[in-house]
């Protein structure tokens, strides 16, 4: 390594470690605790390109227990795992239960034309009623959305980092419920884009681990027009990693992933994209797939249709849950809290839902052949009608004489 | 305008307001010897592309308009028919309605009702998208020299009552939905059968209101019912002159809240010869508007606006329109030879 490398990693180390530092602040002052929990303070500016955290390990580094497995994930949910139930078979109908409406002010999970436009007028309600209140995320441990656990953490005072589309961002505590499980209420206050994030990190073995808990939420409607601003996903620049679901280009307010669709998403560091990511995907029910992210840090996935009740059980809003978790390892040296690493692993997880498709229980077929056929036989009874009503002219002469 | 003819000169100048009332009276003889069909065809144009595709262009009107700009065509629409929110607000749970979603149900019909009193059923004659259409639809089938059907008087008492069944079910419906009682794939109950759901999005390009949805019992049957529906709205505009606008809850709700409108029918008796000439050219075969020569607010609760009985008059003053007490548009023996030689009797 030349010498104006190494000052250019050395560098690079330092303005990572100091961002990462802005994170771990109150963890920090706190040195017992190892490894640590992260409490997500508001971030400093998003970092050039020297502050890539990917910088070389340096010759003095400890040595790296690559052995040691990942962290379990964490991630956010807007279901809890007692709700959510721990049988694959068991996905998530609850949302069934509630209406329109609510069922679609919820988690944002977009990228095509919402399942169904018969929701539309539904959602007219949460703009008229001023329904939409704040949301409940629980956090989960786990990396199968069917079994994965509430998690319980031994730290205090733990707050999502909230951020809208627009920039502004504040702190939404986790409390615990009454199982000892991690919730957070968060307050949407206008329509549009948020992102929660929970950042935790802590070094073993010399080995730093890095991880991002996100959700996407929406405060949607259908039925306002609004600015377009407000359907671009929310993110945060200053985060070491990220994973960001790309909205389509028809996303609006009121979206949902329906099965056979494609989600695309980007991992990026301090918002620059991450190649070669490992990004996986696992649904409720079980399907899972695994992918790296191409130059741009994209990666897609199309969900499979898993959903094949008896046509008596069939439950249009359904709602199925999907993870996804990306993951990073790369030769990276620092120090945190007096640990020395050598080896940075990141790792972020993002969830969605995702809903019947429309073509599972919609058909177009059906409603044509009703109506061409009503017009076509209502046209033939009336013709039939007039038919048999018209009577030959018939000129009748009247003899006034007579008369 | 008459009352402005009528009202005194102003003061220290005769001769402009001799002038003026000159104008006036020129004015006013152009007004009502306008060729009223195809001023009334261009408006309706006119707003029909305003409330389809306005959205594109980022005009919101808001949720209650009194007119079916049908909130299912999602992008185009440049406002919502009022009977969609309203369904879905009174489906909302007993105690979330009858409390503070109360406020919101009631400022939405504030909004409702503003906008209907300032045109009355003119919505219906002169704005709605679905009435137009089924204009359109009637000028086809004249251009096809097919004949039009009348109801015999005796259907005619029996369907009229069929648009008040509708609007009782549509808000009886949500209401049940509310209180637990129905399913919540009834909720908009009146939309899964509204034939504008089904015509009017496609317009705008988009289909997918032309599904039978399988998901549900109740869904089967209220998007079959709908399909249903949108086959007998083809065929019965096509035979049947405005053919919906006979069983429309709109026009039943509007009807029941007219009576402070600004827009206004009216019928002068003693210059009416019933001669017949309004009921020939209405479209919803109303026969009040040429038998009943007592009552001055002649508007029956199948009358659309649409004022072709106005034009259609021969008689000076016997009929009129007028907003806020001003008359607008009134039937002269001068507009109707006017109109009779380019064809009024359409």
């Amino acid at each position: 390594m030349k010498a104006s490398d190494s000052l250019t990693a050395i560098g690079a180390l330092t303005a990572g470690l100091a961002l990462l530092g802005a994170f771990a602040t109150p963890v920090l002052a706190r040195p017992s605790k190892a490894p640590t929990a992260l409490v997500a303070q508001p971030a400093p500016a998003p970092q050039p390109a020297a502050s890539a955290p990917m910088a070389a390990a340096e010759p003095n580094a400890p040595e790296a227990d690559l052995s040691r497995p990942w962290p379990e994930p964490l991630w956010l949910s807007e279901t809890s795992a007692n709700r959510a139930g721990s049988k694959k078979s068991q996905a998530t109908d609850a949302p069934s239960q509630v209406s329109d409406h609510q069922n679609h002010a919820g988690m944002g999970a977009g990228g095509a034309p919402m399942a169904s436009v018969q929701a539309d007028a539904a959602e007219a309600m949460v703009d008229m009623a001023g329904s939409g209140g704040p949301k409940t995320l629980w956090l989960r441990r786990g990396g199968d959305p069917a079994t994965a656990p509430n998690a319980k953490l031994a730290d205090e005072h733990i707050a999502l980092r909230i951020v809208a589309s627009d920039g502004k961002h504040w702190e939404a505590p986790l409390t615990q419920d009454a199982r000892g499980g991690l919730q957070a209420k968060v307050d949407l206050p206008t329509l549009g884009f948020y992102d929660a994030y929970l950042l935790r990190q802590s070094v073993q073995g010399g080995v730093l681990d890095v991880q991002l808990a996100k959700a996407e939420l929406l405060k949607g409607t259908c039925c306002s027009k609004r600015d377009n601003d407000l359907y671009k996903p929310a993110e945060d620049n200053s985060l070491p990693i990220e994973i960001i679901r790309a909205h389509g280009p028809d996303e609006k307010l009121m979206t949902h992933i329906t099965s056979g669709e494609k989600a695309v998403f980007f991992v990026r560091s301090y918002g620059k994209p991450v190649a070669g990511a490992k990004v996986s995907i696992e649904t409720q029910e079980g399907w899972g797939k695994h992918a790296s992210t191409n130059a741009d840090g994209r990666v897609e996935f199309t969900l499979v249709r898993d959903y094949f009740p008896d046509w008596s059980d069939f439950n249009r809003r359904k709602t199925g849950t999907f993870l996804v978790l990306a993951e990073v390892e790369r030769p990276e040296a620092g120090a945190i809290d007096g640990q020395n690493y050598s080896v940075a692993r990141y790792q972020t997880s993002i969830a969605g839902r995702y809903y019947p498709a429309p073509y599972d229980y919609q058909s177009y077929a059906y409603a044509l052949s009703l109506i061409l056929g009503v017009a076509t036989f209502g046209g033939l009874a009336v013709w039939l009608h007039r038919h048999r009503r018209a009577r030959p002219f018939k000129e009748i002469r009247f003899n006034e004489q007579a008369a | 305008m008459s009352r402005l003819l009528d009202s005194p000169p102003a003061p220290g100048g005769s001769p402009p307001a001799m002038g003026a009332k000159t104008l006036a009276r020129s004015l006013r003889d152009g007004v009502n010897g306008v060729d009223f069909n195809r001023f009334r065809f261009w408006l309706q144009v006119f707003f029909f592309a305003f409330l389809v595709y306005g959205g594109f262009l980022g005009i919101d009107l808001g949720h209650s308009l009194p007119t079916f700009s049908c909130v299912y065509n999602g992008e185009g629409r440049s406002g919502m028919c009022y009977l969609a929110p309203l369904q879905h607000q009174l489906a909302q749970p007993w105690p979330k309605l009858f409390g503070e979603a109360g406020i919101a149900v009631l400022v939405g019909f504030s909004i409702f009702f503003l906008w209907f009193i300032a045109l009355n059923k003119g919505w219906c004659g002169f704005i709605c998208p679905l009435g137009t259409i089924q204009d359109w639809i009637t000028g086809l089938r004249k251009r096809l020299g097919v004949r039009y059907s009348r109801y015999s008087e005796t259907q005619f008492q029996t369907l009229s009552w069929i648009k008040y069944v509708l609007l009782a079910l549509m808000i009886l419906i949500p209401l049940g939905i509310g209180g637990g009682y129905i399913s919540h794939d009834m909720s908009a109950p009146y939309c899964a059968i509204c034939p504008a759901r089904l015509i009017i999005p496609v317009f705008a390009g988009d289909f997918r209101q032309l599904v039978v949805d399988f998901s549900s019992p109740a869904k089967l049957v209220m998007t079959a019912l709908g399909a249903l529906v949108g086959g007998l709205f083809l065929i019965g505009s096509f035979v049947k002159k405005r053919f919906w606008c006979f069983f429309c809850p709109m026009s039943a709700f509007h009807y029941l809240l007219s009576k402070p409108a600004l827009f206004r029918l009216k019928k002068d008796g003693d210059k009416c010869t019933r001669c017949g000439d309004c009921y020939s050219v209405c479209d919803l075969q109303i026969k009040e508007i040429a038998d009943d020569v007592k009552t001055p607010q002649i508007m029956m609760d199948d009358c659309i606006v649409c004022l072709k009985c106005v034009a259609a008059c021969p008689e000076e003053g016997a009929l009129k329109a007028s907003f806020a007490g001003m008359t607008i548009f009134e039937s002269t023996e001068a507009g109707f030879v006017k109109r009779m030689e380019k064809g009024v009797r359409s």
